[in-house]
């Protein structure tokens, strides 16, 4: 055989084990999660039913739509205002830092093989599936942590010091009906590196995108403000942001005259502004507020709703589910089909996540035009698609939880031995480099169950969010509640597909 | 009332959900031997996964008519499997999960060229002879290969011609499999796949017969790194290797 002919054969047969293994999504780390067994899917999925016409009943039997909900000021405490300190505060954001910087250096002067070096872990599993989960279950951390934020906030301390008290930056005025456009275009970037990109795993493509990524938002901050940037520019922040409204906490400035109106959320019902880092910044003390809530309340306040944040969580919610969706049987089958027409898994998985992401929005956007017709008119579907689309939120983070239990539990584990041998230059820092990863950490039956609970008590919560929103929204309580006929329909379908998912063989080998 | 109904939903969701903690009674560990054969790296008999329940004793044995590197991920079992020589897992099965069962081929699609260096012809070396190899990433992609030699020179305009002790060319080997003649000692090997990979150089005369002294091929092997993009996700071993093959799961069940 001529080297040509064997260099064919040799493509041919790397093409058809990529044919066979179509599951390259989130590229890194093994997956080792049992599908769940069918009496728990039906269970999940009865009462993810039954509870929907309790939510139905509760709000027919004339609950208020109430957005007025019990908080307790952590800052009457000592350990409250600890965390709020300024030298806390700098002392989280230098660790942030220097991780990111950790990440940039590691792929340049460490090893390239994604298992020998820190940086695919750090950010593919502890950073981004931990950051979700932080932010879903204590709060906006990344809002604190964000390295970029960081940095150029103490470039501009450090400007304002040397040059009197000039601003730092261009000083534009963002253009507001760019919205959050910018912010959908970097998410939907990083979103296909995360889950499309082949090489996303390897050290020195990370180091490339990071880099990319803090002269994007360092361009951004400088051209228009560093706040303006990190409500309409900040792809990645603002997702965290959205996963972080359903957590228990929140900061609050009482008093709301203090924000020059640049903030999205605006005042809230009592005047106080909330999640505001201008007015945060700019309040007295004593104004401030760091708040426990009940979950899912963040998510009633839709009011810097626009056109571009509703894409925004669209595209949050379609990548969630396409990652999952992504290692089932049937996406195999497509991508084999697919894959005989365009020989290449860049483009069968983009293919496949654009494809995804637009029949999401194409069923929202008719679920938003039923809801309308449901309530009618009262609201017109555009408006619905906006005022409604974070009552999904929860169902969504409730099956990007579940999904990824095992994964940060298990893969994440391979931090312990890398964090003593970063650059995988054989060093042993913190004597761990021997750590082997403990399989049994969790069972596969406690991640059923969890898994099950989470994505019925989701469901729950996001029937809960609709009512709310429709009974704020749209003035007469009969067409409100008539609206939520097609909002429930839709949730029970979003859900059912969620433990579909779950319950799906994650790849059919030899398919 | 509201109140109630309420209740008694979540009491019922409660007791829908009973059953998956009760569903395994305690049940005795069972002893558990999987055989495992592979046919030209095909599962004999078409299995695609492997059940057992936690903590069953399973002995696990490998066999295969060619040679290939058995991986068990998650528990993390790797060897070496040669035709004759079976590899043996004893383990309790104390992890619940679906375990990716995965072989690498000793190279894609290509068979491994008759056995190599037994099967070739030889001639005898002048005394002295060597051959050295070295290979560093290059910077775009692929290899760069230096050969250091002794006693010999490289003699392109002669080859196919007559015989002449110490000259000739030589051969660049990449997992068993041929892939280059070369004429000098530098060489740029590209279109490998990434991963580890073996290369063998032979130093070959202008009629192609493989310098030997003695009984002793004259050759050198070193292991090497070929970076390049990863493939579905970093395996624990060895990074992007495009040619781990997944042949099933082994699943251990609550």
């Amino acid at each position: 055989m001529t080297l040509l002919g064997k260099a064919t054969v040799v493509a041919v047969m790397a093409a058809l084990a990529l044919a066979v293994y179509p599951a390259a999504a989130h590229g890194f780390g093994d997956r080792y999660d049992l599908p769940v067994p069918l009496g728990l899917y039906v269970v999940g999925a009865g009462a993810a039913v039954a509870l929907s016409f309790v939510v139905l009943g509760v709000f027919m039997r004339g609950a208020s739509g109430t957005e007025i909900y019990p908080r307790l000021n952590l800052m009457r405490w000592r350990i409250g205002r600890a965390v709020a300190s300024p030298v806390v505060v700098t002392g989280l954001q230098m660790v942030s830092v220097a991780g990111l910087v950790l990440v940039i250096v590691t792929g340049i002067i460490g090893g390239w093989e994604p298992n020998k070096n820190i940086s695919p872990t750090l950010v593919w599993i502890i950073w981004w599936v931990g950051t979700a989960y932080l932010s879903a279950l204590v709060g906006n951390v990344w809002r604190l942590l964000n390295p970029w934020n960081a940095t150029y906030a103490w470039a501009e301390r450090a400007y304002r010091l040397v040059s009197g008290d000039g601003e730092m930056g261009l000083g534009r005025r963002y253009p507001r009906e760019l919205g959050a456009w910018p912010a959908v275009i970097a998410f939907a970037v990083f979103a296909w590196v995360e889950i499309v990109y082949i090489d996303s795993a390897l050290p020195g493509r990370i180091t490339q995108f990071a880099l990319l990524y803090t002269v994007y938002m360092w361009a951004g901050m400088f051209a228009f403000g560093r706040e303006a940037w990190l409500r309409h520019g900040d792809g990645i922040g603002l997702a965290f942001g959205y996963l972080a409204r359903f957590s228990p906490t929140e900061i609050r400035v009482t008093n709301s005259d203090i924000c020059d109106g640049g903030s999205v959320e605006g005042a809230g019902e009592d005047g106080g502004r909330v999640d505001c880092g201008v007015c945060w910044a700019a309040a007295d003390p004593e104004n401030r507020e760091l708040n426990l809530r009940p979950y899912v309340v963040g998510l009633l306040d839709t009011r810097g709703r626009s056109p571009s944040t509703m894409v925004f969580v669209l595209l949050l919610l379609s990548t969630v589910s396409f990652d999952g969706f992504s290692a089932t049987p049937l996406w195999g089958r497509m991508f084999n089909g697919l894959f005989s027409a365009f020989p290449d898994a860049h483009i069968v998985n983009t293919i496949g996540l654009v494809g995804f992401t637009a029949v999401l929005m194409a069923v929202y956007m008719l679920f938003s035009g039923l809801m309308s017709l449901a309530s009618g008119y009262r609201l017109l579907s555009a408006e619905v698609g906006q005022a409604f689309v974070l009552s999904l939120v929860p169902i969504a983070l409730a099956y990007h939880l579940s999904h990824f239990l095992s994964y940060l539990l298990i893969s994440g584990q391979s931090i312990i031995p890398l964090a003593s041998d970063p650059f995988g230059f054989g060093w042993d820092l913190f004597g761990t480099t021997g750590y082997t990863i403990n399989i049994a950490v969790i069972s596969a039956r406690t991640v059923w169950v969890l898994s099950v609970v989470a994505i019925v008590v989701g469901h729950v919560a996001a029937a809960y969010l609709a009512h709310v929103t429709a009974l704020r929204e749209i003035p007469e309580r009969r067409y409100a509640l008539r609206s939520q006929y097609p909002m429930l329909a839709l949730m029970v379908a979003y859900t059912m597909v969620s433990l579909w998912i779950l319950a799906q063989p994650i790849v059919e080998p030899g398919a | 009332m509201k109140r109630l109904t309420l209740a008694a939903l979540v009491f019922a969701l409660a007791a829908g959900l009973l059953p998956a903690f009760a569903g395994c009674e305690d049940r005795e560990p069972q002893e558990r031997t999987i055989n495992l054969e592979l046919n030209a790296g095909e599962v004999v008999g078409g299995e695609q996964t492997w059940q057992v329940n936690q903590d069953d004793e399973v002995t696990l044995v490998v066999r295969s008519d060619e040679p290939v590197n058995f991986h068990l991920h998650g528990y993390d079992f790797e060897e070496d499997v040669e035709p004759g020589h079976p590899a043996e897992f004893t383990f309790t099965a104390n992890a619940t999960g679906s375990f990716p069962i995965t072989v690498h081929l000793a190279a894609p699609g290509m068979q491994v060229e008759g056995g190599g260096k037994d099967h070739a012809a030889t001639v005898e070396a002048p005394k002295g002879m060597s051959v050295s190899v070295e290979a560093t990433p290059d910077s775009v992609s692929g290899m760069n290969v230096r050969l250091t030699t002794t006693e010999f020179a490289f003699t392109p305009a002669e080859v196919g011609g007559e015989h002449v002790p110490g000259h000739g060319h030589a051969h660049i080997y990449v997992d068993g499999v041929k892939v280059a003649r070369l004429y000098g000692p530098d060489f740029h090997l590209g279109g490998i796949e990434p991963g580890e990979r073996e290369l063998r150089v032979t130093l070959n005369a202008n009629t192609h017969e493989e310098y030997a002294l003695g009984h002793e091929t004259v050759e050198h092997t070193i292991t090497v790194t070929v970076p390049g993009a990863a493939d579905d996700g970093g395996h624990k071993h060895g990074g992007g290797d495009a040619v781990e093959k997944e042949l099933g799961r082994f699943e251990v069940f609550p």
